[in-house]
């Protein structure tokens, strides 16, 4: 009988099989995921060299802790909550989280947490920019934001997770996701015309400020 | 509220987020739509949050060094439980303390002067020192430390003779 090659086997026996001592399904794992972790720390850190460590140590994490991984949840939900996690580690010991004492990514400034004036203010990439340069400008407002609200924007906007996955890597409730994607937006739209004022565009108008004119 | 829709505009706009996420139940993206389509206002907020989002485009593509998945998974199965080192930190230039100018300045003078000192040492007791020539490289190692103990020698006979001078 044709035995299935171990490519095109489900994540759940690749790990039973690496738990077995098997070398070869461990490899087909990492394979599997190599480049969506790839994609994921780039987006921490621009040194190559860093990307690659992170991305080799969350594997070899992962594989030291391959027996608590419980099999009714996704591996790769499973994956990304190492991956996370050693990426935040990594930057708080290079002294790199911004996240400020006097910060509370929780609280709340106005109405729902926000600078009602620039979120009433409209930004939008200017049509004759390269798909690249939206890129690097995003990516380098992003830099600036807290840890907790660029981890959140990294998850919905950039790996296009659903609320219930980014809850559960972070093992926050979808409340706190939305909550977090909120103020993530509002600070990243803040920054972004502080930095680039040039791509404002003209106010829009709140339909309440629109209701009562 | 618009004439046809059912719900506030206040419930709306806190569910713009969610809606352009798709993350709404079914039931309340079709109440949602319902109202945009009568209500310009929050189609506008819609349509910004929709704008926010063409910040956030792939980046480009990334590449994984060949061989890598093969690399992880032996050092895996050889024990290496990972721990990703840390570069050493970037270094800073120090601030500009109050008083750090004077403190490079001092430092310098007691350098100028450490400087000078040394020379007019040597300048005095040049002559009871042997000459470059006089230690002569081919010659083999005892020979150059059998000169070199004689050469003190007769400086330290000339010494008593020289302090009884000075005291005259």
């Amino acid at each position: 009988m044709h035995k299935p090659s171990l490519e095109t086997q489900d994540d759940g026996l690749l790990v039973e099989g690496t738990l077995g001592g098997n070398p070869r399904c461990f490899e087909v794992l990492v394979g599997r995921y190599e480049r969506r972790l790839f994609g994921l720390v780039r987006h921490y850190t621009r040194s190559a060299v860093e990307v690659e460590d992170i991305v080799q140590d969350t594997f070899l994490k992962a594989y030291s802790r391959l027996e608590t991984f419980q099999r009714s949840s996704a591996f790769y939900t499973w994956l990304y909550r190492i991956a996370v996690n050693t990426i935040l580690d990594f930057m708080k010991r290079q002294g790199r989280n911004p996240v400020r004492a006097v910060e509370d990514p929780e609280a709340v400034t106005g109405p729902r947490g926000v600078d009602e004036t620039t979120e009433r203010k409209s930004i939008r990439p200017d049509a004759r920019l390269e798909q690249a340069e939206i890129s690097a400008i995003t990516r380098g407002v992003m830099e600036e934001l807290p840890e907790i609200f660029r981890t959140v924007l990294v998850m919905r906007e950039l790996e296009q997770m659903r609320y219930q996955d980014i809850a559960d890597v972070l093992q926050v409730s979808i409340g706190t996701v939305e909550s977090r994607l909120f103020r993530a937006r509002a600070r990243f739209k803040k920054r972004l015309l502080q930095l680039h004022p040039e791509f404002a565009a003209s106010q829009i108008n709140s339909p309440d400020k629109e209701s009562k004119a | 509220m618009s004439p046809r829709s059912s719900i506030e505009c206040d419930v709306v706009l806190a569910l713009v987020p969610t809606f352009v996420d798709d993350e709404v139940a079914e039931s309340v993206g079709g109440t949602v739509r319902r109202h945009l389509m009568d209500c310009p206002a929050c189609r506008a907020v819609v349509q910004e949050e929709q704008t926010m989002r063409q910040w956030f485009v792939p980046g480009p593509e990334v590449d994984v060094p060949a061989g890598f998945a093969a690399h992880v998974a032996r050092r895996a199965f050889a024990g290496d439980v990972g721990q990703a080192p840390v570069s050493a930190p970037q270094l800073e230039a120090a601030p500009d303390r109050p008083g750090g100018r004077v403190l490079a300045f001092s430092r310098a003078l007691v350098a100028v002067a450490a400087g000078g000192l040394v020379a007019v040492t040597l300048i005095l007791s040049g002559g009871d020192r042997p000459a470059v020539g006089d230690l002569d490289a081919g010659k083999n190692l005892e020979e150059a430390l059998s000169e070199l103990e004689a050469e003190n020698l007769s400086l330290e006979l000339k010494a008593p003779a020289r302090r009884v001078e000075g005291s005259r």
